[in-house]
């Protein structure tokens, strides 16, 4: 029987109106074959143009729908619905997209209006191939996985864990904290970070719907969304987490002394360790490289003191399958390495640190005690804070780092209260974007710092004047001056960028991700849509997502734990069937599919020789279908049929 | 130098370059290329140094008593004629030019150097020297004639 | 023994006159280490950064001519002064990447029956002794190691600066591992890759002297006995005006300065009279072994 197509063109307004006769496009699809009814209107994405859609269906009995108005991207699913309700199966309805690929592209009316009835014919003929399909609807598993339990880790896990979900939380460190656990104040309040911190470190440990992993990783990761798979490492501490009391008399007594990561280097730890004293968990672990059992087989001192027997050294790796529907990776940043830089001396001159390792000095349970000292031990009297340390910068890294400019005023402001030192801070530009940004940088500006509009050309300890003998000597153009200064100072800091994590690749590569080409984690939409990924249930936050600063990461944990809650609370979710099929018979088992597919989503089947297609991991990309050398693949609603009928309505019709 | 890189470009983009090219700061440059391996926007400073004391001497806009300009020109008409160029003649030139007294103070050091065997006079003329000049002659015809539009200013024949 | 390299020899203009011991040392190492240097027939000056002051083509022709003169011999170009590496490389690079530029060139070079593909690579002497000699090579000739002669590696500018991928440009380290391998000790030198003023000393000789003053300091500060170089125009700089500086400042630098092939060709065995030495200004006699004399 033949079929009962409708067809719509909309004006959109003027945006397709002014360029496209629709009426005269309405008037040509009219005498097309099997067309029973061919309108124009106003704003077909409007509820009157939707409802006579549905009055057609209805009274008319149509069979297939083709409304020509803009791209799919906008309206599809608008029109799908619309048809569904009027009891038509929504895939036998087809866009033509007369806007973008028309109206919008052409300045010659009757060109257009030429183009625009191809463009409708072409549907026309490719819609009467398509056939009625069902989307398929699966449960979501209601658990979510937060990788990275820095700041932003921390609040996804309480909103969602709040909410009464379940979360796993895994850590790489033997910690939860991150960065901000370094941290000695932040701008603009100069709240300690550790106080406002550590409340929320104690509640991720505590809370009955956090299970905390640290001092792991995620190796695997598959699945589809609502229904992924993660494997997890827990790597062995060597400490059992349920016999420690968190007494730390291990790490008293341990005998080897080793330079501290978390004090960048500056403090020392012993082999048992934990990164900080109000570490979540508060158990230590063994660092197998240094210590004397793991190396030369002796010692085994934190055993015997250990009141709870928790030391086990026969501990080993454990993997862990976890089920969950959604994960939100808050895996963090990396700083910039300042010694790639050279002509600042870092690495070479003595007391040129960065801004970590100040901010190490000035916490009071740092190497120093919370005092700002030079290598020699003594106060220094004057110190510079250089900006824009490897970011700006086309021989490192192009973007801008976004924290830089407030922590260097936030330093400033620590080595005022600590020294009373001379400070004084070379900038390009200032970036004081942020609620109480801009007040804070007055602040600073009050307690004198000294600003010299230029950025640092080099640092060094050749002298030119008796004054700076002794000195690290800061090179800069004043550029409000015109005039090179040469500034003797004790101490320089350098506020190095934000880089990705070294291990973002590897963790882009497990869990299917883009980067974009800075490497940090591609969001699906930089302005509307920063917190998900191409990745449906996949959803990035914080700084693993671009440089940050605490607000926003805690804005982003928030929000990507928003977006995880809206999946979960779906209960389930939509498969769309447009995906490959492999016809069995037709396969020849050479698997050149499975290869290529990207989502991984096409297996063997050993027993049949075949290749076979997950419905719910194909995205429908079309490759396979592509690649096929025996033609035995085919996408569903992109069949040969649909498609050679599109191309032939073009090419016979001429025009 | 009068002018700082970022002054210089400033007064492009005003307009001003006038006041760069009578300063000290173009011919000042000594093309080390700290500038332009340092600079976090990729630009080729020295080269539009170059450009700049290019356009100083097209436009006679360069600093008063300058000697470098004259250094650079008495070189290029060196090569132009030799094809090399022999260093005390080309600082006897230049000198004769801008500032003939401090060649008696340079005495000292020429008998120091003429002592030691380090003083060439005689100029070596290279054999290629018309093929140079033809070289340069069809260069310019290609570019009068506009069939092979050269980048730079100041090109004479 | 060892290696065979071929090169175009590339002098330069300055080594015909006040650096004829550059010239004769390098000739002398590099046979030694089996480096063969065939002088490039006819080459013309480069240009250095006098003529790109004044016209840009015609340097890069000038460029050209001895590019397209080394492309058929099919050996590639070695040069002893960083300004001529520097301009060669600059001219063959932008000709690469250019289009315009390269028709424009080609064009020219046209009417002198030449042409120029782009095949021929511009090395410095120092580098292709570091990197394609090697440790080795270079050790086996040393018969008089320099028993820890305490020298300031002074590298200047153009040696890493624009083009020198193949060491740091901020603080290059070639000409002190050389050193080493001479059985010398290169000093601390922070100011090893700064600017000696080149043609300033000539064109604003305050500021020029001002810039050695500061070079001879941290030479002389970080305990130097004497400076070695590798470029004709930093030498020349460097030595021939510590007199001048003295007067305007009051300080007493008398730095022995040589070219790094001198102190190689020491190493090696040679005296010297072979190498030049004889010619310096500045008498080195106190420094290097009694036994140089007597060869």
């Amino acid at each position: 029987m033949a079929e009962k197509i409708g067809v719509y063109v909309c004006h959109c307004g003027t945006n397709i109106a002014q360029t496209v006769d629709c009426k005269s496009v309405v008037d040509y699809v009219s005498a097309l074959p099997n067309v029973t009814v061919a309108r124009d209107y106003q704003y077909m994405c409007s509820d009157p143009g939707q409802d006579l859609i549905k009055k057609d269906i209805k009274e008319l009995g149509l069979t297939r729908v083709v409304v020509a108005s803009c791209s799919p991207l906008m309206h599809e699913p608008t029109f799908r619905r619309a048809v569904e309700e009027a009891g038509l199966n929504q895939f036998l309805f087809q866009m033509a997209n007369i806007r973008e690929q028309c109206s919008w592209i052409s300045e010659n009316k009757e060109k257009a209006t030429e183009r625009a009835k191809s463009i409708v014919a072409a549907a026309v003929k490719r819609v009467e191939f398509q056939e009625s399909l069902d989307v398929k609807k699966v449960p979501v598993n209601p658990n979510v996985l937060i990788v990275g339990g820095g700041i932003t880790g921390i609040e996804a896990a309480l909103q969602i864990a709040d909410s009464g979900k379940k979360v796993y939380l895994v850590e790489k460190e033997p910690t939860i904290g991150g960065y901000m656990a370094r941290f000695d104040k932040t701008f603009p309040t100069l709240d300690c970070a550790a106080c406002i911190l550590t409340p929320k470190m104690v509640s991720v440990g505590q809370h009955p719907n956090i299970e905390l992993l640290s001092y792991s990783d995620v190796t695997g990761f598959s699945g589809y969304v609502g229904n992924f798979t993660a494997r997890v490492r827990k790597r062995p501490k060597y400490v059992e987490d349920e016999k420690c009391s968190g007494c730390g008399l291990c790490t008293e007594k341990c005998p080897v002394s080793v330079p501290s990561e978390f004090e960048c280097g500056l403090g020392k730890r012993k082999a048992i360790y934990r990164p900080f004293p109000q570490a979540v968990p508060n158990v230590p672990v063994i660092d197998t490289e240094h210590c004397l059992y793991f190396t030369k087989g002796v010692c085994k001192v934190c055993q015997k003191f250990c009141p709870r027997g928790a030391i086990d050294f026969d501990q080993k790796e454990v993997y862990i399958d976890l089920q969950v529907g959604a994960a939100i990776l808050a895996t963090g940043f990396d700083l910039f390495d300042a010694s790639r830089v050279k002509q600042y001396g870092y690495g070479k001159l003595p007391n040129v640190i960065t801004s970590l390792e100040f901010e190490r000095l000035s916490h009071a349970s740092g190497p120093t005690g919370g005092k700002i000292l030079l290598k020699n031990g003594q106060m220094p009297t004057s110190l510079a804070i250089l900006h824009c340390i490897g970011s700006r910068d086309t021989n490192f890294n192009e973007y801008c780092s976004r924290v830089c400019c407030m922590y260097s005023m936030k330093i400033a402001h620590l080595a005022h209260e600590k020294t009373g030192a001379r400070v004084y801070e070379f900038y390009i530009d200032l970036r004081a974007f942020g609620k109480g940004y801009e007040e804070f940088y007055k602040r600073v500006l009050e307690e004198e710092t000294i600003f010299i509009r230029g950025k640092a050309a080099e640092v060094t300890d050749v002298p030119q004047t008796p004054a700076e003998r002794g000195k690290l000597v800061v090179v800069a153009e004043d550029t409000l001056l015109g005039i090179v200064r040469r500034i003797p100072v004790d101490m320089v800091v350098l506020s190095v960028g934000f880089e990705p994590r070294k291990d973002a690749v590897e963790i882009a590569r497990i869990f299917s991700i883009s980067r974009s080409q800075d490497g940090f984690f591609l969001e699906r939409h930089p302005k509307l849509a920063p917190v998900s990924t191409a990745s449906d249930g996949i959803f990035i936050a914080g700084s693993c997502q671009g440089p940050k600063d605490i607000p926003d990461s805690v804005a982003q944990g928030a929000a990507a734990a928003a977006n995880a809650l809206s999946l979960i609370d779906r209960k389930e979710v939509t498969l769309e069937p447009t995906i490959a099929v492999i016809d069995e018979e037709s396969c020849s088992g050479c698997k050149i599919c499975i290869g290529l597919c990207a989502y991984n989503a096409i297996t063997f089947d050993e027993a049949k020789k075949v290749s076979k297609v997950n419905d719910a991991l194909c995205k429908g990309c079309g490759v396979c279908v592509a690649a096929c050398p025996s033609a035995a693949i085919e996408q569903r609603n992109f069949t040969d049929d649909q498609l050679l009928a599109e191309v032939e309505s073009v090419c016979v019709s001429g025009k | 130098m009068d002018y700082t890189p970022r002054e210089i470009i400033a007064a492009f983009r005003a307009g001003l370059l006038e006041r760069v090219l009578r300063s000290n700061t173009v011919w000042l440059c000594a093309s080390c290329y700290y500038c332009t391996v340092r600079c976090p926007s990729g630009i080729k400073l020295t080269d539009i140094m170059y450009e700049l004391k290019r356009l100083g001497v097209e436009f006679g806009l360069v600093q008063e008593g300058a000697i470098a300009p004259a250094l650079s020109k008495t070189f290029v008409d060196m090569v132009d004629r030799y094809g090399r160029v022999p260093e005390i003649p080309l600082m006897m030139a230049v000198l004769l030019k801008t500032d003939p007294l401090r060649i008696f103070k340079m005495i000292p050091h020429g008998l120091k150097l003429f002592l030691r065997g380090r003083m060439p006079f005689l100029p070596h003329r290279i054999s290629g020297i018309s093929e140079l000049e033809k070289c340069s002659g069809a260069m310019t015809e290609a570019l009068v004639s506009g069939l092979h539009p050269g980048s730079g200013a100041g090109e004479e024949a | 023994m060892g290696s065979h390299l071929e090169f175009s020899y590339y002098p330069g203009c300055s080594l015909e006159g006040m650096n004829k011991a550059y010239d004769k040392s390098a000739r002398a190492v590099s046979k030694s280490l089996g480096i063969d240097l065939t002088e490039l027939n006819d080459w013309n000056c480069c240009g250095a950064s006098a003529y790109m002051s004044i016209q840009e083509l015609r340097a890069h022709l000038l460029s050209a001519r001895n590019l397209a003169l080394a492309e058929k011999e099919k050996k590639d170009l070695a040069v002893v002064c960083p300004a001529c590496l520097t301009t060669l490389t600059k001219s063959n690079r932008y000709m690469g990447e250019d289009p315009k530029l390269r028709r424009t060139i080609a064009s020219a070079l046209r009417a002198a029956n030449l042409q120029y593909l782009g095949t021929v690579k511009v090395r410095h002497l120092l580098e292709v002794i570091v990197r394609d000699i090697g440790e080795q090579e270079v050790k086996a000739r040393v018969s008089r190691p320099l028993s820890d002669l305490k020298v300031a590696p002074y590298y200047g500018c153009q040696f890493t600066r624009p083009f020198g991928d193949f060491d740091d440009k901020e603080s290059p380290v070639m000409l002190d591992t050389l050193l080493k391998w001479l059985g010398a000790e290169p000093v601390n030198f922070p100011l090893k890759a700064k600017c000696c003023g080149g043609m300033l000393m000539t064109t604003n000789e305050p500021i020029g002297l001002g810039l050695v003053r500061s070079l001879l300091d941290c030479a002389v500060q970080n305990g130097a006995e004497c400076v070695a170089t590798i470029c004709p125009l930093c030498h020349i700089t460097l030595e021939a005006y510590q007199g001048n500086v003295n007067k305007k400042f009051a300080t007493s630098y008398k730095l022995p300065t040589f070219y790094f092939t001198q102190l190689m060709g020491v190493a090696f065995g040679f005296s010297r009279k072979e190498l030049g030495i004889n010619e310096e200004l500045i008498s080195s006699k106190r420094i290097l072994p009694e036994q140089v004399e007597a060869a």
